[in-house]
């Protein structure tokens, strides 16, 4: 009997982690799992989690890219020349991914029909790569799947065709509400849950501690450790008058960037901090996810700076949780009852207060939200046994 | 008429500064430019030679709705989607791509400055800096929304992988005749190559000849009379090669072909003080030549001129006989050069930064005016 194939599409590093723990469920089952990555100017394929990925540029066919761009060029041309959204864009910017459009749109086509998958998996169909991949598993009749990336707050537009061609098994009956708001039909959203949060978050793994204290300073031991999310790097520096004071106190904050963070921006706002004396560790981009996770299960309370999924998963331990809103921020933990609002005051307070104001009504709140954003936290062998039976019948709707 | 002429830190790097010679050419022909930069080594290189000057400081970006933006991408590109082979491209660009590269930091005014025209240097796809990527950015969006003319100057090469980001100009402006030009949007009337000197300004590397004479081209060819529209080709005559002389004026005229309709030419012939009996050279070459120099239309004969003033003045070079030094300054200022031997080349019109300007004048007019009047005119 041919052996059973699943293609996963891999993107960045904190996307992988997703993808993982169901392509081992599924080779648990006697699956051969082939991942591959696409050129996104060398960030993809630099954090694959090893040397065993297929390249989406092998596969292409330049003379066929080109003259897909140029059979498309005259038309981009034109919106150039017109007053249009298209110029918010860089015309260099946008020419150069529409070749790469071109480029993968053939690649993708190639890759299927070379690699032959039983079923594809990817995180999402709402990028170009996503695109380009459902298209062609649908004109090839290969089953295709999405998990979910994080929390969907953004506005529901953005969702929308995120179900064109696959089949998403989400985490929980929030996100299912708002891919349906987005008018993806109800029978290709399905609750399953995450693959492994429990895992990350709950269940103690030495190594991964290890690893977070051999990262961290030595002044970190015996206090009392604070993990501080930053969503976007560049607005860090804003807050640095906030963290005065903080070498004084009982606090250790280890400040972690969101990892598509860029790096020279972040090394640029965290000389804010030094001048200011903060007691506290920037937790690099380098850091392995078991000392991210380590963090997450050692620290007693969260920090969120801006908005990101982060609230679930530390929601998902039960500790505090304290929110500084930003500008342009999609969801307000604060105003939706599940953190506690540390602004307009130092944060040294801010702890303070976080500790003794965490009641049970936001603990009940909290664990209210993770109810509904995740069905199961541990459900990588469901996502896997799903996936094995939508890919029974070729070319069936999954 | 107000003319913005545009210098970044890549146009201003990538020709050691000699793009401000650009702004000298537009003074020296009764233009007043107005030039925009945004660093320190422009601005004070601008300030050296006087120029008025506009500065301008990049800053952060403004907040936006990238979101509401790309639902009108999504819009404007889902005629795209035909159901076939061809991408979705509302789908493919008008979410993750255009999201995170939303740029919305504008030029609203420039001080009350208002262009008629704006030239700058075309990006071909090659390094460029972040401030440079912002300001070209902000003034795509200016020029196209304001409808304001273009003229594009290639600085960067232009023949790379990427055709579609270099259109955005309404007169190009080339250094070099491209092997292909596929796909000329029917917006862009006008590609034109800068005249063999005038490359220079928008080259890397000096050369003091032409740096001596980029200054008074001008007054050098009103002493000379040469017509400062037309293309000059320019031929030492030599009567001891009066047929030679004959062949090439004839194989030159029917090699132009078509270039001849797209170029005004003007034909300068230089002549020493040989004589031949009772005849000067400009007589033998006047009586000698007259049915080959007739279809060029009219024929201007100059004594002892300066070969190299007239080389650094000319478009293309007739040479009828060997003569290297000529030849190789040929070669290295990209002057077209006619001989016997090698009798083709091929062309684009000729253009100089006023000839563009002069072109998108009368666009401007022509947009400006009321059907009536176009029907006038």
């Amino acid at each position: 009997m041919k052996p059973r194939k699943l293609l996963s599409l891999h993107g960045p590093a904190h996307h992988q982690q997703l993808l993982m723990p169901v392509e081992d469920a599924v080779r648990r089952r006697g699956w051969d799992v082939f991942r591959y990555t696409v050129d996104a100017e060398a960030t993809f394929q630099s954090t694959m989690p090893d040397d065993r990925y297929l390249w989406l540029p092998d596969y292409a066919d330049e003379n066929a890219a080109q003259a897909l761009y140029r059979k498309n060029a005259p038309y981009f041309r034109e919106l150039l020349l017109q007053r249009n959204g298209l110029s918010l864009m860089l015309p260099q910017v946008l020419d150069r991914i529409i070749l790469f459009c071109c480029r993968e749109w053939i690649a993708t086509r190639n890759l299927l029909t070379a690699e032959q998958p039983t079923a594809v998996l990817a995180l999402h169909e709402l990028n170009r790569w996503g695109v380009d991949l459902g298209y062609w598993a649908h004109r090839l009749k290969i089953p295709y799947f999405t998990l979910q990336e994080g929390l969907y707050y953004g506005d529901p537009w953005i969702y929308t065709g995120h179900t064109t061609y696959s089949t998403t098994l989400c985490w929980g009956a929030a996100t299912k509400r708002i891919l349906e708001k987005a008018g993806c039909p109800p029978e290709r959203v399905e609750v399953i849950g995450h693959p492994d949060l429990d895992q990350r978050v709950l269940t103690p793994d030495p190594r991964g501690s290890d690893a977070l204290w051999e990262r961290l300073p030595e002044a970190a031991r015996g206090k009392r450790l604070i993990f501080v999310f930053v969503a976007h790097a560049r607005i860090l520096g804003d807050f640095a008058r906030a963290f005065e004071g903080m070498a004084e106190s009982d606090y250790f904050l280890v400040l972690r960037p969101h990892q598509l963070a860029n790096l020279s921006e972040l090394e640029n706002q965290a000389k804010a901090f030094d001048s200011n004396g903060v007691w506290s560790h920037f937790g690099g981009l380098d850091w392995p996810y078991s000392a991210h996770w380590a963090l997450m299960r050692e620290a007693e309370a969260c920090v969120l700076i801006g908005c990101s999924t982060t609230a679930l998963e530390w929601s998902r331990t039960g500790k505090p949780l304290g929110q500084i809103a930003t500008p342009l921020m999609a969801r307000n933990f604060a105003e939706d009852g599940i953190a506690l609002s540390l602004e307009g005051k130092p944060l040294r307070e801010g702890l303070d207060c976080l500790f003794t104001e965490w009641t049970d009504g936001y603990k009940q709140r909290q664990q209210d939200f993770v109810r509904d954003e995740i069905a199961n936290g541990s459900a990588a062998e469901l996502l896997a046994e799903r996936i094995i039976t939508g890919s029974r019948k070729k070319g069936a709707r999954p | 008429m107000n003319i913005l002429v545009v210098i970044g830190e890549v146009a201003y790097d990538g020709t050691q500064g000699k793009i401000l010679f650009l702004v000298e050419l537009l003074r020296q022909y009764g233009y007043d430019p107005m030039l925009l930069c945004w660093t320190d080594r422009v601005a004070q290189a601008a300030q050296a030679h006087g120029f008025p000057l506009l500065r301008i400081t990049p800053q952060e970006q403004p907040a936006v709705d990238a979101v509401a933006e790309a639902k009108q991408v999504a819009e404007l590109l889902t005629g795209r989607i035909d159901g076939g082979d061809t991408p979705s491209w509302a789908r493919l660009l008008a979410f993750d791509d255009f999201i995170g590269s939303v740029q919305a930091w504008g030029l609203s005014s420039l001080g009350g400055y208002k262009p008629d025209v704006i030239i700058k240097s075309v990006p071909g796809g090659e390094s460029s800096t972040p401030q440079d990527e912002q300001v070209e950015l902000a003034l795509h969006r200016f020029a196209t929304w304001n409808r304001i003319p273009r003229i594009g100057v290639e600085v960067q090469r232009l023949d790379g992988p990427l055709s579609i980001s270099r259109w955005p100009v309404d007169v190009l402006l080339t250094k070099q005749v491209y092997p292909s030009w596929t796909g000329l949007s029917p917006a862009l009337q006008q590609t034109a190559q800068l005249r063999p000197a005038h490359r220079h300004y928008c080259r890397y590397g000096m050369d003091q000849m032409l740096e001596g004479f980029l200054p008074q081209e001008k007054e050098l060819r009103e002493r000379l009379s040469l017509p400062p529209d037309k293309a000059v080709f320019f031929m030492p005559f030599h009567l001891y090669y009066t047929e030679e002389c004959r062949r090439l004026l004839r194989s030159a005229w029917e090699s132009l072909g078509k270039s001849r309709q797209q170029n005004d030419v003007h034909l300068a012939v230089s002549v020493g003080n040989g004589t031949r009996r009772s005849l000067s050279e400009r007589d033998i070459f006047m009586q000698g030549c007259k049915r080959e120099w007739q279809p060029w239309g009219a024929v201007q004969v100059l004594e002892n001129a300066d070969t190299m003033a007239m080389l650094l003045l000319s478009d293309a070079v007739l040479l009828p006989y060997h003569m290297a030094v000529l030849e190789d300054m040929c070669r290295k200022w990209e002057v077209p050069l006619w001989t016997l031997q090698r009798e083709t080349h091929r062309l684009l019109p000729w253009a100089t930064p006023i000839d563009a300007i002069e072109a998108c004048r009368a666009a401007v007019q022509d947009a400006a005016a009321t059907p009536a009047e176009r029907e006038t005119a």
